[in-house]
């Protein structure tokens, strides 16, 4: 049983320069799927910033680094039995993979390090929890005399469960401020990455139902790095490494916009020709055409807007009081003012599903008003995320009623699907699957690099609504069967 | 260049005395290269195999050619308007001074061909022509040039004034027919080799030992694995040639793959339902289906296309195809004259239903169906060039191209079909239908509130933009 421990009762000690090691390790993925882009672990590469100012000698072993194409390798995962694991999920199986350095090739690379004081693991999903507790028992066989340090979202967000499960010393819960506002060290990398994560700011005001901001933060307030902090660091990354794309990760970083406008004002005078990106996006009442303006000039080469549902009843639902389709409307119209292409990537939105008592009707009509808007669809498949409102509402359903443990809470394994098939006894998990392929294939119908738009009044756009229309006729007209009767129904599809 | 002494020649026969022969398949202009995989000089590599048995030194530059791991060189020439719509106007293939370095090394080591072969493609390609020709014409102007193919046959007096060849073939080139096409000339076997079932001196037997002889030989590196038919209704034009390729392929148990690329049409598996297995096991692992420009622009034939279709799906379904993947392509023409774009997009919604992929295949008029004053690289199918007689714009077109992509595009492998019967495409056209999607139409989903851009200030308050 590993020790909890935060900001408070534990903190890193200074030591004579280079007189006590610390190994960094981003364990593997086990996962059904994994996305490389913008995965640098951005925590654990400031503590290496931190612990190099304390005096630590730094070994790093990030196993999600990506090769020259930004592929992160993948095997399939095999049980003790030496069966391959899979996930079936009512009508739809899913194969797991081993992604990244394999445990094998892991404790290669770990044999020819010296020995080191302390064994420093970031832990990111909570539903990853299984690497981490196998790369914690590697370390511990290999180096009995280090004391191992779990850190990051998953031990924040479920300390118990990391101190009971992973075998590590200590947990460390929160925040290390210390860390917090330093710049990732990306000189540990061999060959530097072609981009960098940067953060100008912490913490949220709002509580969104599904977001796990407040804890990770310690609470709403937010903090905000200095201007001139973030400059240096981009310009060290910029002139020592070479990188030129930037992807801001932030809670909320417009809720302090005039120390944004100032971020991207000092970036503007640096004159650097940097592409910039903040692919969790922007709260869109807090965007309007000359911030825009502003972000395009510092080199911002997209927008990522959270439409997240296109319902106001249901933002309400989920706590987004500050958003709606209206502040949406208002964000696009600014971006496309300030130079931004609708329908080319250039502006997307996200559309969340998979969560409890959702109707699909609802993600649907969201994922084609996107569709409508922008153009590009980023589908966000829902996990219920530990110390979150909605897993506090449902977590006895969910690791009780269902008995599952943290890994099953993927999103990618539809954790609320039993759930809402109470409600819609013909909803099948491959409906889910194809759902994810409608707002995939919506994004593919580009020509001369422009999203047709399915939705619109345009020749084609009626043609196509006139032949689906034609055919809801004729369904209507059809026999069907009881049970997809008492789908449609509850679903709330218009039959009539 | 005005070459006003060039020769016209209707059926040419090629010249099988010992020479020096150079085979040049030029670069390509063009707005998009869709299937730029599939492109091979067939005309050029039935003549190497022509002029080498008659003990020609024959040399050949591909322009299009490129290694596996490789991608086609592209650069951009112009930019096109077509109303509101900018279409990039590019260059395809090996860069000039790349050509040029192929060219002058010849010259240094006193290799000079004494005549040169051009494949003409296509008409509105023939600016790649016409570099060609005044590449190797400052190189070897001693060399007689023959332009051959599509591009001289179909816009002889265009080819005569710009082309810069000394003889313009009209026609196809006599001896080719039944020849197979010579591929050691590539620096790499290419990855797939065209077969052609052609009348003349060719038999099925001969086709079989041409097949074996890329696809079983024992050099890794000459061993070809995919390959297409280049014969046009190639099975209703040789259906006991055809049948007896494929059934000595099973027999031999050939590990190739097959690829039917607009030659089989869906009526093909209609008449005979037994054809599709037998298009399975011999290896075809990919049936794109002829497209409907044959066809009149009447709805009798758009339904009766679609029964076609769903026949021949389900007996190719039933062979062991994999329904809805890239395996089984339905190819709907657009861009004809006097089309309506409101029954072809129609047309291809349903299409795609009932195949699971589609590709629309822009109609290419020949030269004497445009405006006289329409230049002919202007009369490319992909432009469109029926789009204002038609009575629509260039974005309609585009609009229609992208509707087809999307009705293409996979999502793990598989498309997505607007017109299932399942619970997703159930709802998705009620959505869209109903437009309930759109917060305005739909009382009680839409927001009530007045949209209130602002921020906070740095003493926390709310500051209204």
């Amino acid at each position: 049983m590993g020790t909890i421990v935060t900001e408070e009762t534990y903190s890193v000690q200074a030591y004579p320069q280079g007189t006590r090691r610390a190994l960094l390790i981003n364990p593997p993925v086990y996962d059904a799927q994994y996305w490389a882009r913008w995965s640098q672990p951005a925590g654990l590469l400031r503590i290496a910033t931190l612990l190099k100012k304390k005096g630590y000698q730094i070994d790093f072993i990030d196993c999600m680094e990506t090769d020259i194409r930004g592929i992160v390798t993948k095997a399939r995962r095999y049980d003790v039995n030496g069966k391959p694991i899979s996930v079936m999920r009512d009508d739809i199986t899913k194969p797991i993979y081993h992604f990244g350095l394999s445990l094998q090739e892991l404790e290669h690379r770990l044999r020819y390090l010296e020995e080191p004081d302390e064994v420093w693991i970031t832990s990111i999903m909570t539903y990853w929890w299984e690497s981490t507790r196998d790369v914690v028992a590697l370390t511990k066989r290999l180096f009995p005399k280090a004391t191992v340090l779990v850190g990051g979202i998953y031990p924040t967000l479920a300390p118990e469960h990391a101190a009971e499960n992973l075998g590590a010393d200590l947990i460390f819960k929160g925040e290390i401020r210390g860390a917090s506002q330093l710049p990732t060290d990306l000189s540990l990398y061999a060959k530097p990455p072609s981009y960098a994560i940067l953060a100008t700011s912490r913490g949220c005001p709002w509580d969104c139902v599904y977001c796990a901001a407040r804890t990770l933060n310690g609470g709403a307030r937010v903090r905000t790095r200095t201007t001139q902090d973030i400059l240096e660091e981009i310009l060290y990354k910029y002139e020592h490494l070479g990188i030129r794309r930037f992807g801001f990760y932030e809670d909320n970083a417009l809720i302090n916009r005039e120390h944004f406008i100032e971020v991207m004002k000092a970036i503007i005078k640096s004159g650097l020709p940097l592409e910039l990106y903040a692919p969790e996006g922007f709260e869109t009442r807090l965007l309007d055409e000359d911030l825009l303006r502003l972000m395009k000039l510092a080199g911002f080469k997209k927008v990522h807007l959270p439409l997240e549902t296109v319902r106001s009843d249901i933002n309400r639902q989920w706590n987004r009081r500050h958003a709606s389709t209206e502040s949406f409307e208002h964000a696009l119209k600014s971006a496309i003012r300030a130079g931004f292409r609708p329908r080319t990537q250039e502006i997307n939105a996200f559309v969340l599903f998979g969560l409890p008592d959702e109707r699909l009707e609802d993600v649907i009509d969201s994922t084609l008003y996107a569709h409508h808007m922008v153009g590009s669809v980023i589908p966000m498949l829902f996990s219920p995320v530990p110390s979150t409102q909605v897993f506090r509402k449902h977590s006895d359903y969910l690791l009780k009623e269902m008995g599952w443990d943290l890994q099953a809470l993927n999103g990618k394994f539809l954790p609320f699907l039993e759930y809402n098939q109470r409600s819609n006894p013909g909803l099948r998990a491959s409906d889910y699957l194809e759902l994810e392929g409608l707002m995939s294939i919506l994004n593919e119908g580009k020509v001369l690099s422009r999203a047709v738009d399915l939705c619109d009044d345009s020749v084609v756009g009626l043609a196509f609504r006139e032949t689906l229309h034609v055919k809801e006729i004729h369904v209507m007209k059809s026999t069907l069967d009881e049970s997809k009767q008492y789908a449609y129904s509850h679903c709330g599809i218009r039959l009539g | 260049m005005l070459a006003s002494s060039a020769k016209i020649v209707q059926g040419y026969t090629p010249e099988t005395d010992p020479r020096r022969v150079l085979l040049f398949n030029p670069p390509v202009y063009d707005t998009r290269f869709p299937w730029s995989h599939w492109q091979q000089p067939v005309t050029l590599l039935k003549l190497a195999t022509l002029l080498r048995s008659s003990g020609c030194d024959v040399r050949l530059i591909d322009a299009l050619y490129r290694r596996p791991d490789e991608k086609l060189t592209r650069r951009r020439i112009e930019v096109l308007t077509r109303g509101e719509v900018s279409i990039n106007y590019w260059r395809f293939g090996q860069l000039r001074f790349e050509l040029n370095t192929q060219l002058n090394g010849w010259q240094r080591e006193g290799w000079q061909p004494d005549e040169v072969y051009l494949e003409g493609f296509t008409t509105f390609w023939w600016r790649g022509i016409n570099e060609a020709i005044s590449l190797v014409g400052e190189k070897f102007p001693d060399a007689r040039i023959i332009l051959c193919s599509a591009y001289p046959s179909l816009a002889t007096e265009h080819a005569v004034i710009h082309s810069g060849a000394d003889i313009i073939v009209v026609g196809a080139i006599e001896g080719l027919s039944g020849l197979p096409l010579d591929l050691s000339l590539y620096p790499t076997c290419p990855l797939f080799s065209y077969l052609s079932i052609a009348t003349g001196t060719g038999s099925s037997g001969d086709l079989v030992n041409e097949f074996l002889a890329k696809a079983n030989t024992k050099n890794e590196q000459e061993r070809v694995r995919q390959f297409a038919f280049a014969d046009h209704d190639v099975i209703h034009k040789y259906p006991e040639q055809f049948r007896t390729l494929l059934k000595a392929i099973i027999d031999r148990k050939l590990r190739i793959s097959l690829y039917a690329l607009g030659n089989i049409y869906p009526h093909d598996l209609v008449d005979d339902p037994e054809l599709a297995s037998l298009l399975f096991r011999a290896g075809f692992k990919q049936l794109v289906f002829a497209d409907d420009r044959d066809m009149p622009l009447t709805e009798e034939a758009r339904e009766e296309q679609l029964e076609s279709y769903h026949y021949a799906i389900e007996h190719c379904v039933n062979a062991g195809y994999r329904w809805r993947t890239e395996a089984l392509v339905g190819s709907v023409c657009i861009g004809r004259p006097d089309e309506q774009l409101e029954d072809i997009a129609a047309f291809i919604t349903k299409v795609a239903h009932v195949t699971g992929s589609i590709i629309v295949v822009p109609y290419q008029p020949s030269p004497n169906e445009c405006a006289s004053d329409l230049p002919l690289e202007h009369q490319n199918g992909k432009l469109f060039p029926f789009a204002e007689y038609n009575g629509k714009s260039y974005r309609t077109y585009q609009d229609l191209l992208g509707l087809a992509a999307v009705l293409n595009a996979k999502y793990r492998s598989h498309t997505f079909d607007f017109l299932g019967d399942g619970l997703i495409p159930h709802l998705v056209r009620s959505s869209i239908v109903s437009k309930s999607w759109d917060p305005r139409n739909t009382p009680g989903i839409q927001n009530d509130r007045p949209v209130i851009a602002g921020w906070f200030n740095k003493e926390g308050k709310w500051v209204r933009s």
